[in-house]
Protein backbone atom coordinates (compact mmCIF):
# COMPACT_ATOMS: atom_id res chain seq x y z
CA UNK A 1 0.00 0.00 0.00
CA UNK A 2 1.47 3.40 -0.67
CA UNK A 3 1.18 6.10 1.23
CA UNK A 4 0.22 9.83 0.37
CA UNK A 5 2.88 12.73 1.24
CA UNK A 6 1.36 15.82 0.64
CA UNK A 7 3.70 18.73 0.73
CA UNK A 8 2.45 21.85 2.86
CA UNK A 9 4.17 25.48 1.61
CA UNK A 10 3.75 28.63 3.84
CA UNK A 11 1.82 30.03 0.83
CA UNK A 12 0.24 32.36 2.34
CA UNK A 13 3.04 33.64 4.41
CA UNK A 14 6.11 35.92 3.52
CA UNK A 15 8.80 36.66 5.44
CA UNK A 16 11.08 35.00 7.68
CA UNK A 17 8.92 33.12 8.90
CA UNK A 18 8.42 30.88 5.72
CA UNK A 19 10.87 29.81 3.47
CA UNK A 20 10.23 25.75 3.91
CA UNK A 21 7.88 23.21 3.38
CA UNK A 22 6.74 20.21 5.63
CA UNK A 23 5.36 16.79 4.17
CA UNK A 24 2.00 15.37 6.22
CA UNK A 25 2.50 11.27 5.46
CA UNK A 26 -0.82 9.30 5.56
CA UNK A 27 -1.24 5.94 5.42
CA UNK A 28 -3.50 4.16 3.65
CA UNK A 29 -4.84 2.79 6.84
CA UNK A 30 -6.92 6.04 6.62
CA UNK A 31 -8.62 6.28 3.50
CA UNK A 32 -8.88 2.56 2.73
CA UNK A 33 -10.79 1.83 6.03
CA UNK A 34 -13.40 5.13 6.35
CA UNK A 35 -15.50 2.64 8.21
CA UNK A 36 -12.99 2.03 10.83
CA UNK A 37 -12.87 6.13 11.76
CA UNK A 38 -15.41 7.28 14.08
CA UNK A 39 -16.25 10.85 13.60
CA UNK A 40 -18.15 13.27 15.59
CA UNK A 41 -20.49 14.90 13.84
CA UNK A 42 -22.12 18.27 14.85
CA UNK A 43 -24.04 22.09 13.70
CA UNK A 44 -21.82 23.91 11.93
CA UNK A 45 -20.51 27.31 14.15
CA UNK A 46 -23.45 29.34 12.35
CA UNK A 47 -26.36 27.10 13.09
CA UNK A 48 -25.67 25.93 16.62
CA UNK A 49 -24.33 28.96 18.35
CA UNK A 50 -25.73 29.27 21.96
CA UNK A 51 -27.23 25.96 21.30
CA UNK A 52 -25.34 23.57 23.50
CA UNK A 53 -27.73 21.05 23.77
CA UNK A 54 -27.81 20.54 19.87
CA UNK A 55 -28.00 16.86 19.44
CA UNK A 56 -24.49 15.62 17.77
CA UNK A 57 -23.51 12.50 16.15
CA UNK A 58 -20.89 9.59 16.00
CA UNK A 59 -20.80 7.52 12.53
CA UNK A 60 -17.96 6.38 10.43
CA UNK A 61 -16.58 8.25 7.83
CA UNK A 62 -17.89 5.84 5.47
CA UNK A 63 -21.14 6.25 6.63
CA UNK A 64 -21.20 10.51 6.58
CA UNK A 65 -19.89 10.64 3.54
CA UNK A 66 -20.85 8.73 1.38
CA UNK A 67 -23.99 7.46 3.01
CA UNK A 68 -27.43 7.86 1.60
CA UNK A 69 -28.89 8.65 5.15
CA UNK A 70 -31.10 11.54 4.68
CA UNK A 71 -29.93 12.78 8.40
CA UNK A 72 -26.72 13.73 5.97
CA UNK A 73 -28.48 15.42 3.54
CA UNK A 74 -29.03 18.16 6.39
CA UNK A 75 -26.42 20.75 5.38
CA UNK A 76 -25.00 22.33 9.05
CA UNK A 77 -23.76 19.35 9.66
CA UNK A 78 -19.89 18.24 9.65
CA UNK A 79 -16.89 17.30 11.92
CA UNK A 80 -15.31 20.63 11.75
CA UNK A 81 -12.57 18.86 13.99
CA UNK A 82 -11.54 16.38 16.30
CA UNK A 83 -8.37 14.59 17.39
CA UNK A 84 -7.20 11.84 15.39
CA UNK A 85 -8.15 8.36 17.31
CA UNK A 86 -4.99 7.29 18.79
CA UNK A 87 -5.62 3.63 16.82
CA UNK A 88 -4.89 5.93 14.13
CA UNK A 89 -2.16 7.67 15.44
CA UNK A 90 0.42 5.62 13.63
CA UNK A 91 -1.13 6.17 10.37
CA UNK A 92 0.05 9.69 10.45
CA UNK A 93 3.40 11.42 10.69
CA UNK A 94 4.82 14.90 9.91
CA UNK A 95 7.97 14.97 7.93
CA UNK A 96 9.81 18.72 8.74
CA UNK A 97 13.49 19.97 8.14
CA UNK A 98 15.63 19.95 11.10
CA UNK A 99 15.28 22.81 13.42
CA UNK A 100 11.68 23.97 12.30
CA UNK A 101 9.82 22.12 15.42
CA UNK A 102 11.47 22.19 19.32
CA UNK A 103 9.20 19.00 19.87
CA UNK A 104 9.20 15.33 18.46
CA UNK A 105 5.49 15.01 18.83
CA UNK A 106 2.17 16.98 16.65
CA UNK A 107 -1.37 17.25 17.41
CA UNK A 108 -3.09 15.56 14.24
CA UNK A 109 -7.06 16.58 13.80
CA UNK A 110 -9.26 15.12 11.79
CA UNK A 111 -11.66 18.00 9.43
CA UNK A 112 -14.75 16.51 7.49
CA UNK A 113 -17.80 17.75 5.37
CA UNK A 114 -19.64 16.54 2.52
CA UNK A 115 -20.45 19.21 -0.48
CA UNK A 116 -21.70 22.98 0.99
CA UNK A 117 -20.91 22.92 4.57
CA UNK A 118 -18.67 25.34 6.00
CA UNK A 119 -16.66 26.04 9.00
CA UNK A 120 -16.24 29.93 10.13
CA UNK A 121 -13.47 31.98 9.35
CA UNK A 122 -11.79 32.02 12.42
CA UNK A 123 -7.97 31.95 13.98
CA UNK A 124 -6.96 29.52 16.53
CA UNK A 125 -5.24 30.12 19.78
CA UNK A 126 -2.84 27.39 19.93
CA UNK A 127 -0.31 29.79 18.22
CA UNK A 128 1.48 26.37 16.18
CA UNK A 129 1.69 26.06 12.36
CA UNK A 130 -1.06 23.96 10.89
CA UNK A 131 0.18 21.47 8.11
CA UNK A 132 -3.33 21.14 6.38
CA UNK A 133 -3.12 18.54 4.18
CA UNK A 134 -6.77 16.91 2.16
CA UNK A 135 -6.89 12.89 1.89
CA UNK A 136 -10.28 12.89 -0.06
CA UNK A 137 -12.06 15.11 -1.92
CA UNK A 138 -12.25 19.18 -2.48
CA UNK A 139 -12.42 22.01 -0.57
CA UNK A 140 -11.41 25.15 -0.38
CA UNK A 141 -9.98 27.20 2.29
CA UNK A 142 -10.19 31.23 2.81
CA UNK A 143 -7.41 32.45 4.57
CA UNK A 144 -6.40 35.83 5.87
CA UNK A 145 -3.52 37.27 7.36
CA UNK A 146 -4.15 38.28 11.39
CA UNK A 147 -3.92 42.00 10.71
CA UNK A 148 -7.66 41.70 8.84
CA UNK A 149 -9.63 41.17 11.72
CA UNK A 150 -10.59 45.10 11.98
CA UNK A 151 -13.06 44.06 8.94
CA UNK A 152 -14.00 41.13 10.04
CA UNK A 153 -16.40 41.58 12.50
CA UNK A 154 -14.28 39.48 14.99
CA UNK A 155 -16.20 38.19 17.96
CA UNK A 156 -13.33 37.26 20.07
CA UNK A 157 -11.87 34.57 17.43
CA UNK A 158 -15.00 33.84 15.27
CA UNK A 159 -16.15 36.34 12.44
CA UNK A 160 -19.58 37.28 12.26
CA UNK A 161 -19.43 37.27 8.92
CA UNK A 162 -20.41 33.86 6.96
CA UNK A 163 -17.87 34.69 4.19
CA UNK A 164 -17.90 30.89 2.91
CA UNK A 165 -21.83 31.59 2.13
CA UNK A 166 -20.96 35.06 0.69
CA UNK A 167 -21.41 35.05 -2.74
CA UNK A 168 -18.29 34.59 -5.43
CA UNK A 169 -18.07 38.53 -6.23
CA UNK A 170 -18.35 39.93 -2.65
CA UNK A 171 -15.79 37.32 -1.53
CA UNK A 172 -13.32 38.08 -3.91
CA UNK A 173 -13.81 41.71 -3.02
CA UNK A 174 -13.29 40.79 0.38
CA UNK A 175 -10.59 39.36 -0.08
CA UNK A 176 -8.79 41.46 -2.20
CA UNK A 177 -9.46 44.25 0.17
CA UNK A 178 -7.89 42.32 3.30
CA UNK A 179 -5.31 40.61 1.67
CA UNK A 180 -7.02 37.23 2.05
CA UNK A 181 -6.26 34.03 -0.41
CA UNK A 182 -8.60 31.48 -1.66
CA UNK A 183 -6.96 28.10 -1.79
CA UNK A 184 -8.55 24.92 -3.15
CA UNK A 185 -7.52 21.71 -2.39
CA UNK A 186 -7.91 18.45 -3.25
CA UNK A 187 -6.93 15.27 -2.52
CA UNK A 188 -2.83 14.98 -2.47
CA UNK A 189 -2.62 18.65 -2.00
CA UNK A 190 -1.88 20.71 1.38
CA UNK A 191 -1.14 24.07 2.31
CA UNK A 192 0.85 25.28 6.06
CA UNK A 193 -0.47 28.30 7.40
CA UNK A 194 0.01 29.64 11.06
CA UNK A 195 -2.92 29.28 13.01
CA UNK A 196 -3.13 32.71 14.49
CA UNK A 197 -4.01 33.48 10.76
CA UNK A 198 -7.91 33.89 9.79
CA UNK A 199 -9.05 30.95 7.96
CA UNK A 200 -12.56 29.40 7.11
CA UNK A 201 -13.99 26.52 5.02
CA UNK A 202 -16.56 25.92 2.44
CA UNK A 203 -16.47 22.07 1.24
CA UNK A 204 -17.35 21.39 -2.66
CA UNK A 205 -17.62 17.82 -2.16
CA UNK A 206 -17.77 15.14 0.35
CA UNK A 207 -14.12 15.63 1.64
CA UNK A 208 -11.50 14.26 4.64
CA UNK A 209 -8.59 16.17 5.67
CA UNK A 210 -6.08 16.15 8.31
CA UNK A 211 -4.51 18.83 9.63
CA UNK A 212 -0.95 18.45 11.89
CA UNK A 213 0.14 21.12 14.09
CA UNK A 214 3.40 21.91 15.75
CA UNK A 215 5.49 24.42 17.51
CA UNK A 216 8.34 26.25 15.93
CA UNK A 217 10.06 27.78 18.97
CA UNK A 218 9.27 27.51 22.53
CA UNK A 219 7.35 30.80 23.63
CA UNK A 220 3.69 30.15 22.66
CA UNK A 221 2.30 28.36 25.33
CA UNK A 222 1.80 30.98 27.66
CA UNK A 223 0.03 33.11 25.51
CA UNK A 224 -2.31 30.03 24.55
CA UNK A 225 -3.64 30.11 28.10
CA UNK A 226 -4.48 34.07 27.94
CA UNK A 227 -8.12 34.39 27.49
CA UNK A 228 -8.65 35.23 23.31
CA UNK A 229 -8.52 38.32 21.62
CA UNK A 230 -8.34 39.20 18.38
CA UNK A 231 -5.51 41.90 19.37
CA UNK A 232 -3.31 39.94 21.30
CA UNK A 233 -3.62 37.52 18.49
CA UNK A 234 -1.93 40.34 16.35
CA UNK A 235 0.68 40.71 18.78
CA UNK A 236 1.45 36.58 19.24
CA UNK A 237 1.96 36.97 15.47
CA UNK A 238 4.76 39.52 15.63
CA UNK A 239 6.53 37.12 18.57
CA UNK A 240 5.91 33.91 16.47
CA UNK A 241 7.55 35.56 13.55
CA UNK A 242 10.80 36.72 15.67
CA UNK A 243 11.12 33.43 17.35
CA UNK A 244 9.71 34.47 20.65
CA UNK A 245 12.70 35.71 22.90
CA UNK A 246 12.73 38.56 25.84
CA UNK A 247 10.91 41.02 24.13
CA UNK A 248 7.98 38.46 24.18
CA UNK A 249 8.90 37.57 27.64
CA UNK A 250 8.77 40.96 28.36
CA UNK A 251 5.53 41.68 26.89
CA UNK A 252 4.24 38.49 28.81
CA UNK A 253 5.64 39.28 32.37
CA UNK A 254 3.07 42.70 32.09
CA UNK A 255 0.46 40.47 30.88
CA UNK A 256 0.59 38.52 33.81
CA UNK A 257 0.87 41.65 36.32
CA UNK A 258 -2.44 42.92 34.48
CA UNK A 259 -4.10 39.27 34.78
CA UNK A 260 -3.34 38.60 38.53
CA UNK A 261 -2.00 41.53 39.92
CA UNK A 262 -4.36 44.23 39.33
CA UNK A 263 -6.40 45.52 41.69
CA UNK A 264 -10.73 45.84 40.58
CA UNK A 265 -12.99 43.30 39.12
CA UNK A 266 -12.61 41.45 35.81
CA UNK A 267 -13.74 44.64 33.60
CA UNK A 268 -11.20 46.51 35.25
CA UNK A 269 -8.38 44.22 34.57
CA UNK A 270 -10.17 43.30 30.70
CA UNK A 271 -9.62 47.17 29.85
CA UNK A 272 -6.14 47.35 31.40
CA UNK A 273 -5.30 44.26 29.34
CA UNK A 274 -6.76 45.79 26.16
CA UNK A 275 -5.30 49.09 26.42
CA UNK A 276 -2.05 47.11 27.54
CA UNK A 277 -2.74 45.03 23.55
CA UNK A 278 -3.20 48.54 21.75
CA UNK A 279 0.15 50.33 23.33
CA UNK A 280 1.69 47.04 22.20
CA UNK A 281 0.45 47.33 18.27
CA UNK A 282 0.62 51.19 18.42
CA UNK A 283 4.06 51.07 19.05
CA UNK A 284 5.18 48.31 16.12
CA UNK A 285 3.38 50.42 13.78
CA UNK A 286 -0.21 48.87 13.54
CA UNK A 287 -1.96 51.33 14.08
CA UNK A 288 -4.89 50.51 11.62
CA UNK A 289 -7.87 48.57 13.98
CA UNK A 290 -5.32 49.63 17.73
CA UNK A 291 -6.30 53.04 17.83
CA UNK A 292 -9.31 53.60 15.55
CA UNK A 293 -11.14 50.80 14.66
CA UNK A 294 -10.80 48.86 18.65
CA UNK A 295 -11.63 51.53 20.30
CA UNK A 296 -13.81 51.01 23.62
CA UNK A 297 -17.03 51.62 21.86
CA UNK A 298 -15.74 48.88 19.48
CA UNK A 299 -15.47 46.02 21.59
CA UNK A 300 -17.21 42.97 20.70
CA UNK A 301 -14.36 41.10 23.33
CA UNK A 302 -16.42 43.39 25.98
CA UNK A 303 -20.19 43.24 24.57
CA UNK A 304 -20.78 40.17 23.05
CA UNK A 305 -18.63 37.49 25.32
CA UNK A 306 -19.45 39.14 28.99
CA UNK A 307 -20.00 35.79 30.45
CA UNK A 308 -16.70 34.16 28.76
CA UNK A 309 -14.81 36.88 30.64
CA UNK A 310 -16.59 37.33 33.84
CA UNK A 311 -15.04 33.53 34.18
CA UNK A 312 -11.40 34.50 32.80
CA UNK A 313 -10.99 37.79 35.29
CA UNK A 314 -13.72 37.17 37.63
CA UNK A 315 -11.18 35.68 40.15
CA UNK A 316 -14.16 33.45 40.17
CA UNK A 317 -12.78 30.92 42.95
CA UNK A 318 -13.02 27.71 41.22
CA UNK A 319 -11.56 24.26 42.62
CA UNK A 320 -7.98 24.61 41.59
CA UNK A 321 -5.80 27.48 42.89
CA UNK A 322 -2.88 25.69 45.01
CA UNK A 323 0.33 25.82 44.01
CA UNK A 324 0.70 22.67 45.94
CA UNK A 325 -1.29 20.76 43.31
CA UNK A 326 0.33 18.36 41.45
CA UNK A 327 -1.73 19.58 38.18
CA UNK A 328 -0.61 22.86 38.55
CA UNK A 329 2.51 21.78 38.73
CA UNK A 330 2.25 20.02 35.54
CA UNK A 331 0.68 22.44 33.79
CA UNK A 332 3.04 24.98 34.51
CA UNK A 333 6.31 22.95 33.30
CA UNK A 334 4.29 22.02 30.14
CA UNK A 335 2.95 26.11 29.57
CA UNK A 336 6.53 26.99 30.36
CA UNK A 337 9.02 23.83 28.88
CA UNK A 338 12.11 25.36 27.48
CA UNK A 339 11.82 28.60 28.29
CA UNK A 340 13.85 30.42 30.82
CA UNK A 341 11.51 31.86 33.90
CA UNK A 342 11.61 30.56 36.88
CA UNK A 343 8.27 29.25 38.36
CA UNK A 344 7.00 31.98 40.24
CA UNK A 345 3.66 33.16 41.70
CA UNK A 346 2.40 34.71 38.55
CA UNK A 347 3.39 31.44 36.20
CA UNK A 348 1.76 28.91 38.60
CA UNK A 349 -1.53 31.37 39.07
CA UNK A 350 -1.31 31.19 35.33
CA UNK A 351 -0.96 27.42 35.66
CA UNK A 352 -3.93 27.23 38.18
CA UNK A 353 -5.79 29.83 35.43
CA UNK A 354 -5.27 27.44 32.52
CA UNK A 355 -7.06 24.32 34.69
CA UNK A 356 -9.45 26.27 35.09
CA UNK A 357 -10.47 27.33 32.14
CA UNK A 358 -9.27 24.36 29.92
CA UNK A 359 -7.31 26.20 27.84
CA UNK A 360 -3.45 25.87 27.06
CA UNK A 361 -3.44 22.73 28.30
CA UNK A 362 -0.85 19.55 27.17
CA UNK A 363 -2.86 17.23 24.84
CA UNK A 364 -3.66 13.80 25.40
CA UNK A 365 -5.10 13.73 22.04
CA UNK A 366 -4.04 13.30 18.59
CA UNK A 367 -0.86 12.95 19.11
CA UNK A 368 1.62 12.18 16.08
CA UNK A 369 4.86 11.67 15.39
CA UNK A 370 7.30 14.58 14.08
CA UNK A 371 10.27 13.15 11.97
CA UNK A 372 13.16 15.64 10.76
CA UNK A 373 14.67 15.42 7.03
CA UNK A 374 17.01 17.79 5.42
CA UNK A 375 15.88 21.18 4.64
CA UNK A 376 14.67 22.33 0.76
CA UNK A 377 15.43 25.52 -0.38
CA UNK A 378 11.71 27.03 -1.59
CA UNK B 1 -12.80 53.18 47.60
CA UNK B 2 -14.89 56.32 46.52
CA UNK B 3 -18.30 56.86 48.20
CA UNK B 4 -21.30 55.89 46.21
CA UNK B 5 -19.16 53.48 43.86
CA UNK B 6 -19.84 49.87 43.88
CA UNK B 7 -17.26 47.20 44.05
CA UNK B 8 -17.38 44.48 41.55
CA UNK B 9 -18.29 41.05 43.50
CA UNK B 10 -16.45 38.07 41.87
CA UNK B 11 -19.16 35.46 40.77
CA UNK B 12 -18.36 32.08 42.06
CA UNK B 13 -19.35 29.55 39.72
CA UNK B 14 -19.75 26.03 40.41
CA UNK B 15 -18.08 23.07 38.26
CA UNK B 16 -21.21 22.55 36.64
CA UNK B 17 -21.76 25.73 35.44
CA UNK B 18 -18.25 26.32 34.22
CA UNK B 19 -18.94 22.65 32.37
CA UNK B 20 -22.09 24.60 31.12
CA UNK B 21 -20.48 27.50 30.00
CA UNK B 22 -17.82 25.88 28.31
CA UNK B 23 -20.26 24.45 26.47
CA UNK B 24 -21.45 27.21 24.93
CA UNK B 25 -18.09 29.21 24.04
CA UNK B 26 -17.45 30.47 20.66
CA UNK B 27 -15.46 29.27 18.54
CA UNK B 28 -13.55 27.22 21.10
CA UNK B 29 -10.31 25.89 19.95
CA UNK B 30 -8.42 23.59 20.64
CA UNK B 31 -11.06 21.00 21.26
CA UNK B 32 -11.79 20.96 25.18
CA UNK B 33 -11.59 17.34 25.08
CA UNK B 34 -8.45 17.43 23.59
CA UNK B 35 -6.77 17.70 27.25
CA UNK B 36 -8.76 14.34 28.34
CA UNK B 37 -7.26 11.14 27.18
CA UNK B 38 -9.51 8.42 25.08
CA UNK B 39 -11.76 6.25 27.21
CA UNK B 40 -9.42 2.97 26.16
CA UNK B 41 -6.46 5.49 27.05
CA UNK B 42 -8.23 6.32 30.44
CA UNK B 43 -8.99 2.69 31.36
CA UNK B 44 -5.52 1.48 30.28
CA UNK B 45 -3.84 4.52 32.62
CA UNK B 46 -6.08 3.60 35.60
CA UNK B 47 -4.62 -0.39 34.68
CA UNK B 48 -1.46 0.82 34.62
CA UNK B 49 -1.31 3.44 37.59
CA UNK B 50 -3.35 0.07 40.18
CA UNK B 51 -0.68 -2.22 38.73
CA UNK B 52 1.93 0.64 40.04
CA UNK B 53 0.02 1.13 43.32
CA UNK B 54 0.18 -2.67 43.67
CA UNK B 55 3.81 -2.53 43.50
CA UNK B 56 4.18 0.58 44.98
CA UNK B 57 1.76 0.51 47.91
CA UNK B 58 0.41 3.39 46.24
CA UNK B 59 -2.93 3.89 45.05
CA UNK B 60 -3.99 6.63 42.46
CA UNK B 61 -4.98 9.93 43.76
CA UNK B 62 -8.41 11.28 42.88
CA UNK B 63 -8.88 13.58 40.30
CA UNK B 64 -10.78 16.67 40.24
Amino acid sequence: MTDLKIDCEPTVVTGSASGFEVQVVATKEITSRLGDLNLNIRGDYYSSFNRPDQEGYTVSAEEYLFGENEKWQDETLLCPEMPLPRHMASAVRLMIPQGRSWTSQAVALVHAGRAKRTAPVHFDWDHKWVAHACLMGRKRLYIFPPDAGWLLSPVVNTSALNIPRFSQPDRRELLNKLGGVEISLEAGQGVLFPSMFWHGVLYDESSLSISVRFEPYPGGRPFAVLPRSWLLQRLVWWFFQRGYGPESDQFLTECLQLLFLKKGGWKNRYRHLAALYRRALVERGKQRGAEELASENFSAEMALASHELKLYYGGSPTAIQSAEDDRVQEAAEYIFEAIRRPLGASELRLAAHALNVRQGLPPKRGLVEIETTEEKSL
Amino acid sequence: MKAGVKKEQPVRLSQQELRDSRAGKLGRFPSEDLYEPEQEDAKERKATSQREGALSGKHEKPRG
